[in-house]
């Protein structure tokens, strides 16, 4: 869920409000359309903010920092090369594919072992435990154990991924399905369903809301997984071309990869996001 | 009341890692809450200790390169420790961590209640805080490195970069969720503004932002962790990094043990100074156990 | 006339013909929560929520359970339903021993608990779904049950788009789709306003006319029972048990409209006074 929840006061009144107006008044804006005034008044903080950053960014980071350090200019005109390059997309193509083969694999194992733990308590009393704690613990700790083990290739880093993602998956699975009421699963018994129809008409429809939180909470830190893995350990795609554009002195390249891996991240996270509020909408 | 609601995707997390809840009134319910606390600490040591003897066991049929004997570790971890010089960079991770974790309270709690507060501040930071909520802290890491070097401030920016979203977002609802009854409440019997936000308000907001610190300590930990073993020259990261290298499982598992008891401990303590701040909230959320 | 019974004792039979289908009989339950396991942070304390409860439902009768809270008297309907174990003692139903859910036995319950993802005539027949009825049989019997609890027009609806009253129609319904030979309601208008409540009140003494099916009715209000029963049984707390039977000879068919005569005072007193000496 987003941070975008509706104040009390609605925008445009209140103190903060009316001050604007009086700031538009006064530089002779037409008073005239509310929509305009609304629209203004909702984009224009995050853009001053905006602003506002990359002037002190320019200032400050430039100014102070580490010689490497890219102005804002740089960066924007590294941002056509970067996303125009093809080595960038085959880093990035060469990373998804383990993050998408780590993230299935902890999805099929995560989502049925929460749902057994919701329907089944004894079994609930002996992981949660170890569920609590799995999702306390820096997973990156486990990360030289699985290099030892498995060396540096892609089945470590997909198992790096799956160490990461499973405890979130199974605890927001286990934990939305618990929340599903007692009474339909008493009432589907008292007409007669079994076990397996328990799952299929009760569990699995009522709880694909809950399901699909934990997908987005999975994969964020898969994600996570990934990137930790690729810039500490084993530098299969992402991490090899962030080296390559370190040992280059390429640093505005660098940062606009960056921004393409935040890209990545916020498209995969907003269409998640979309399928939750579709499925909630039931 | 029921008890602290969660919130962010993140936070989905949280019900189930806060499985205790106290019934009770007054001193005894504090004590009750406390009880629980002490109570679900104990589990998760019971389940540890059950861990351990299952590893020692397995180790012990299955010899496995990279799985040594638990015992094996255990007495690598003692001998690491009567190292100064790693006991040395155990210290410095830790104070890393709880530097990092003061400063992401701080900030994570000024911005969320600032957002939460003024609905202005809310706009402008709104979406930066989804940014930051849907793209992995970790990627920030080389920006740091590059603008600020290798260099504490870098380890302290990730760190800071981890923990702090959490915070922030918890505090934003806590603080923007409040009963607006509860406020009207106050403003009938003439509170002023200030002190309806530190008498309904702040209460009020309390167990949910503690929601937000018990995640944040976990992910302090978490980026002092993931940031060290990037930095791979500082405290226990630059251990680890060694041990991978050098193929010592042995000492590799010690310093996972380690940071694993030091990430437990601190979030157990966390953990009770929540209970112990808002007992009030679990007493009430303990009726539901009725 | 009403006939007062203080005593407990009813014996069970032996099964006997199909005239018995529809009889249920509680032999001597009892039910204790909360003895073994102590509760976080409490010590162990033990609650005879039921002890040696026995009565007997006659085939087509209506019977209401009244009494206080913490009587028993949800716990006692659950183990009919097959949902609870007695602790002591046994239900039967057609002579054979309870233990566990059953196609003989449906129920209504108070929250409804309608699927909200599936509409009003999927969930009217989803009891007939479980028992594997093909779907033209079902979208048929859907059909006839709309019909009866007068939901025509809103077969396509969800839960969420009816009123509470029209949900319990609903619930009703599905209970009566499976056609049991007992039906079990636990407060199903207990969730709902006066208005609501009465009109609905109506329409079940309405449609249980049709079939007159053995039934167990609960609820926390008086004037409820006596509309809508052949007897009510009133029960007591600390421990739960059976304190009182009482006949309602009202005649039938009734409407509502019952709860102007003087006999309807008259019994609803007598269960008052019964009442007032348990709280």
């Amino acid at each position: 869920m987003s941070t975008t929840q509706t104040l009390a006061a609605p925008p445009g009144t209140g103190p903060a409000g009316s001050r604007r107006r009086r700031v538009l008044d006064a530089i002779g804006s037409p008073a005239g359309d509310g929509r305009a005034r609304r629209f203004w008044s909702a984009a224009a903080p995050p853009l001053v903010v905006l602003v506002v950053l990359a002037v002190g960014w320019d200032v400050l980071a430039v100014r102070s920092g580490n010689f490497a350090t890219p102005s804002v200019e740089e960066v924007l005109a590294a941002v056509p090369r970067v996303f125009g390059s093809a080595e960038a997309w085959r880093a990035l193509a060469v990373s998804d594919l383990s993050l998408l083969l780590g993230y299935s694999i902890a999805l099929l194992i995560g989502v049925p072992v929460g749902f057994l733990m919701a329907r089944n308590p004894r079994l609930d009393r002996v992981l949660v435990p170890y569920l609590e704690i799995a999702v306390v613990v820096p997973m990156a700790v486990m990360m030289p154990v699985v290099l030892i083990a498995l060396g540096l290739n892609r089945t470590a880093q997909v198992v790096v991924i799956i160490l990461f993602a499973l405890p979130f998956i199974t605890a927001a699975t286990r934990g939305g399905a618990r929340t599903l009421p007692r009474l339909w699963t008493e009432m589907s018994l008292v007409f007669g369903a079994r076990e397996a129809q328990v799952w299929r008409h009760v569990l699995l429809p009522g709880s694909i809301g809950t399901v699909v939180a934990g997908l987005r909470l999975g994969f964020a830190q898969a994600l996570t997984g990934l990137v930790t893995v690729e810039l500490t350990l084993i530098a299969l795609g992402i991490g090899r071309q962030l080296i390559t554009y370190q040992s280059h002195f390429q640093s505005a390249e660098l940062f606009a990869f960056v921004g393409m891996l935040m890209a990545q991240s916020v498209v995969v996270m907003s269409a998640l996001s979309l399928l939750e509020t579709r499925v909630a909408k039931r | 009341m029921a008890g602290p609601a969660a919130v962010s995707a993140d936070v989905v997390v949280a019900p189930a890692v806060q499985a205790g809840a106290a019934p009770g009134r007054g001193s005894r319910g504090r004590a009750r809450a406390l009880a629980v606390a002490r109570r679900d600490v104990l589990t998760g040591l019971v389940a540890l200790a059950v861990g351990a003897v299952v590893w020692e066991l397995v180790s012990l049929l299955v010899p496995l390169d990279w799985l040594p004997r638990f015992s094996e570790v255990m007495a690598s971890t003692g001998d690491l420790l009567q190292d100064p010089a790693f006991r040395a960079a155990l210290v410095e991770s830790t104070v890393y961590v709880l530097e990092g974790y003061l400063l992401s309270a701080v900030i994570g709690i000024v911005i969320g209640a600032a957002m939460g507060l003024v609905p202005l501040v809310d706009r402008a930071l709104r979406y930066y805080l989804d940014l930051a909520l849907f793209v992995p802290p970790i990627v920030m890491a080389p920006v740091f490195l590059i603008v600020l070097g290798l260099s504490r401030t870098t380890l302290l920016a990730i760190i800071v970069v981890f923990a702090s979203t959490v915070i922030a977002v918890n505090t934003r609802t806590a603080v923007a969720g409040t009963d607006e009854q509860l406020r009207d409440v106050a403003r009938s019997f003439g509170a002023d503004r200030r002190t309806v936000l530190t008498r309904v308000v702040l209460p009020g907001a309390l167990p949910l932002v503690f929601v937000g610190l018990h995640l944040g300590i976990a992910r302090a930990v978490k980026g002092m962790i993931i940031g060290q073993l990037f930095l791979a020259v500082i405290g226990l990261g630059a251990y680890s990094a060694r041990f991978e290298r050098a193929f010592d499982a042995v000492g590799t598992w010690s310093v996972a043990v380690l940071v694993i008891a030091l990430s437990l401990v601190l979030s157990w303590v966390v953990k009770v100074a929540d209970v112990v701040v808002n007992d009030w909230a679990y007493r009430a959320a303990g009726a539901r156990d009725e | 006339m009403s006939q007062l019974q203080g005593g407990t004792a009813t014996a069970a039979r032996a099964p006997e013909g199909p005239a018995d289908a529809g009889r249920v009989v509680v032999d001597g339950v009892g039910k204790t929560f909360g003895g073994a396991k102590a509760r976080r942070g409490r010590a162990p304390v033990a609650h005879a929520a039921l002890a040696d409860v026995s009565l007997t439902i006659e085939p087509s009768e209506f019977v209401s359970i009244v009494g206080p809270s913490g009587c028993g008297k949800t716990t006692l309907l659950r183990m009919v339903a097959g949902l609870t174990r007695p602790d002591a003692g046994r239900v039967l139903v057609a002579g054979r021993e309870v233990t566990g859910p059953g196609p003989e036995r449906s129920m209504v319950f108070q929250q409804a608990g309608l699927l909200p993802w599936l509409t009003v005539m999927e969930n009217i027949s989803f009891g007939l779904r479980l028992q594997g009825v093909p779907a033209a049989r079902r979208a048929e019997r859907a059909a006839e049950l709309v019909h009866l609890v007068q939901l025509e027009g809103f077969e396509q609806h969800l839960p969420g788009e009816l009123s509470g009253g029209m949900q319990q129609r609903v619930g009703l319904a599905r209970a009566l789709a499976v056609d049991p030979k007992i039906l079990l309601m636990d407060e199903p208008f207990g969730a709902l306003d006066e208005i609501t409540r009465r009109q609905m009140q109506g329409e079940l003494l309405r449609i249980w006319a049709a079939d007159r099916k053995t039934s167990l009715f609960v609820t926390h209000s008086v004037e409820e029972a006596v509309v809508l029963s052949d007897r009510i049984i009133v029960m007591g707390t600390k421990p739960g048990r059976v304190v009182a039977e009482i006949h309602v000879d009202l005649p039938r068919p009734r409407g509502t409209d019952v709860e102007e005569t003087p006999d309807f005072l008259r019994l609803r007193n007598e269960v008052w006074q019964w009442l007032d000496r348990q709280l």
